[in-house]
């Protein structure tokens, strides 16, 4: 392959909307378990930890938290890697078929808001750890905090849009270094915790804001990582439609990677927020205090790299569903691309970077909203309805299977629709007030569950009927593979 | 036709040859999933009720 046609591959698939080839699937088992693990075990696993720590204690707690990881990343699991390993497809692409063309805009759209809220947290994070770092070294006063947030934020922006110019390589590069640098830094801390409070004191911590139902806590630490795991929607299709051979490979690394070091990761915020209460989890607070300058400074330095490797893997999949958008595919450059990605962070950034950190409650309980019933709803379809067949075609070219009505899909708009309206009756996402029977089953759970209903009954009433959607030709297909494998064997 | 159209269905035909024929995941696979990924948090859940 020549020069130019390579780059032209490179343009199409892995720097853009189209799908992967089998060839261009280069990420085996340890490269996604690193990757998986570099997207999950960011900074802000303390900042979740923090949160639970308003509502539970460190032994219920930890538990809580492992249970709620694993229940997140099944939902996440089932509704993309199978797809987008199979078809070399990203997050936004893979909801098409449920969607149709045009509603996966809504797809992309609650998946650039998510992306754009993580990588704006982080950014503002490393901010204030490297503004942390100067001022414990005497280097800035702090006065100059503030002004120093802002500051690195922005180079945080410039770096990384530099390192991910020159595509996904570097990602894959890089991820397990950072991975293993923020496993490090959380034992670190853990040990600091150990020895400067005593695992006695925060053992006997009380949680600082625990409702008089103890059920009620209990299930909202669960949700609150359930939540938190259904946040890697839009990055975990980014992350299969690069894995080689097939779902069987990438399956236990996707998987582990994106549960245990989540949850244990975001443990160490949970003992920290019980620790010292006033600091949320954010380490950033308490590092100089507890530790000296002298180990702090490069605990900080670690927390700035590590934000570094999170925002890359995430401003690759907004990238990527950005250029979902014909125009974009067509006249838009990667490069070009990435800094569309980054110029609302930047603007965050500037603008109100501590009324943003101050307020992430409001930006997990959006993902819990949005997420469940995407998940329940794309399960449901390619399971149950689909036999695990996509039109691959019907994806990206138009006027096909997943056009729909006026590329609309309405099962798949009602049952998003009944997922958000289950998930608000249940839980108030920004007051976290809840009805019954919230402390029995949670809001994501049955959010997933009713959208996935809803998405199965519509679908057999009206779609299927219809004959919109591919659903006959998806059963054909598959009963004919089946008939070659039986034939084969 | 453009080359980018060109482009793309080529690219297509290549996935849906291989999706055609790739593996999925076997009955053992789910149960594996299943038990990792509800009947670990399960047991989590109820012992850590009870600390």
């Amino acid at each position: 392959m020549s020069a130019r046609a390579a780059a032209a591959v490179r343009g199409g698939g892995v720097e853009g909307s189209w799908p992967t080839t089998p060839k261009e699937r280069s990420w085996r088992p340890l490269a996604v378990f690193g990757v998986a693990v570099s997207t999950a075990v960011a900074t802000w696993c303390f900042l979740i930890g923090g949160y639970v720590a308003y509502y539970l204690p460190a032994g219920s707690g930890t538990l809580a938290m492992i249970a709620g990881g694993l229940v997140g990343i099944l939902l996440i699991f089932f509704a993309l890697v199978p797809a987008a390993t199979r078809y070399g497809v990203d997050s936004v692409a893979s909801t098409k078929p449920q969607l149709g063309e045009r509603g996966s805009y809504v797809a992309l759209l609650i998946a650039y808001v998510t992306l754009i809220g993580w990588n704006t947290v982080l950014l503002i994070f490393l901010g204030r750890a490297a503004a942390e770092v100067l001022i414990a070294l005497g280097v800035a006063g702090e006065g100059a905090r503030d002004v120093l947030v802002v500051a690195f934020g922005l180079v945080g922006v410039v770096a990384v849009w530099a390192l991910l110019r020159g595509g996904p390589e570097r990602m894959r590069n890089v991820g397990p270094w950072i991975a293993t640098s923020v496993i490090l830094l959380g034992i670190w801390i853990f040990v600091l915790l150990l020895t400067e409070v005593g695992w006695s004191n925060i053992v006997a911590a009380e949680p600082s804001a625990a409702s008089p139902d103890k059920l009620w806590n209990y299930t909202t630490g669960f949700e609150l990582l359930v939540v938190s795991a259904l946040s890697w929607w839009p990055y975990v299709g980014g992350m299969a439609r690069q894995a080689s051979g097939g779902v069987r490979r990438a399956m236990w690394p996707a998987l582990i990677g994106l549960s245990l070091p989540l949850s244990l990761v975001s443990v160490i915020g949970l003992f920290a927020g019980l620790a010292v209460p006033e600091s949320a989890g954010d380490p950033t607070t308490f590092l100089v205090e507890l530790g000296g300058v002298g180990s702090a400074v490069p605990a900080l330095l670690f927390i700035v790299l590590a934000n570094v490797g999170t925002v890359m893997v995430g401003l690759y999949a907004v990238s990527l569903g950005i250029r979902q958008i014909p125009a974009v595919q067509r006249r838009m450059s990667w490069s070009g691309t990435l800094l569309l990605s980054l110029l609302p962070v930047a603007a965050i950034v500037v603008a109100i970077p501590n009324y943003f950190f101050d307020n992430i409650g409001t930006l997990l309980a959006f993902m819990g909203v949005a997420f469940a019933p995407m998940c329940g709803m794309q399960i449901v379809d390619y399971y149950f309805l689909r036999r695990q067949r996509l039109d691959v075609r019907a994806l990206f070219l138009s006027g096909r299977g997943y056009r729909y009505w006026g590329g609309v899909n309405p099962a798949g708009v009602l049952a998003l629709a009944s997922g958000f309206a289950t998930y608000l009756f249940l839980l108030d996402p920004v007051e976290y007030t809840s009805r019954s029977p919230y402390e029995y089953l949670s809001a994501s759970l049955p959010s997933a569950v009713v959208a996935g209903l809803v998405f199965y009954v519509v679908t057999r009433l009206l779609v299927i009927p219809s004959g919109l959607g591919g659903y006959r030709d998806a059963s054909a297909t598959a009963d004919a593979e089946r008939e070659l494998a039986t034939s084969r064997s | 036709m453009s080359v980018d159209r060109d482009e793309l269905d080529v690219r297509l035909a290549e996935v849906a040859d291989d999706a055609a024929r790739a593996e999925t995941m076997l009955p053992r696979d789910y149960l594996l999933v299943g038990l990792f990924t509800l009947a670990l948090p399960a047991v989590l859940l109820v012992v850590g009720w009870y600390l």
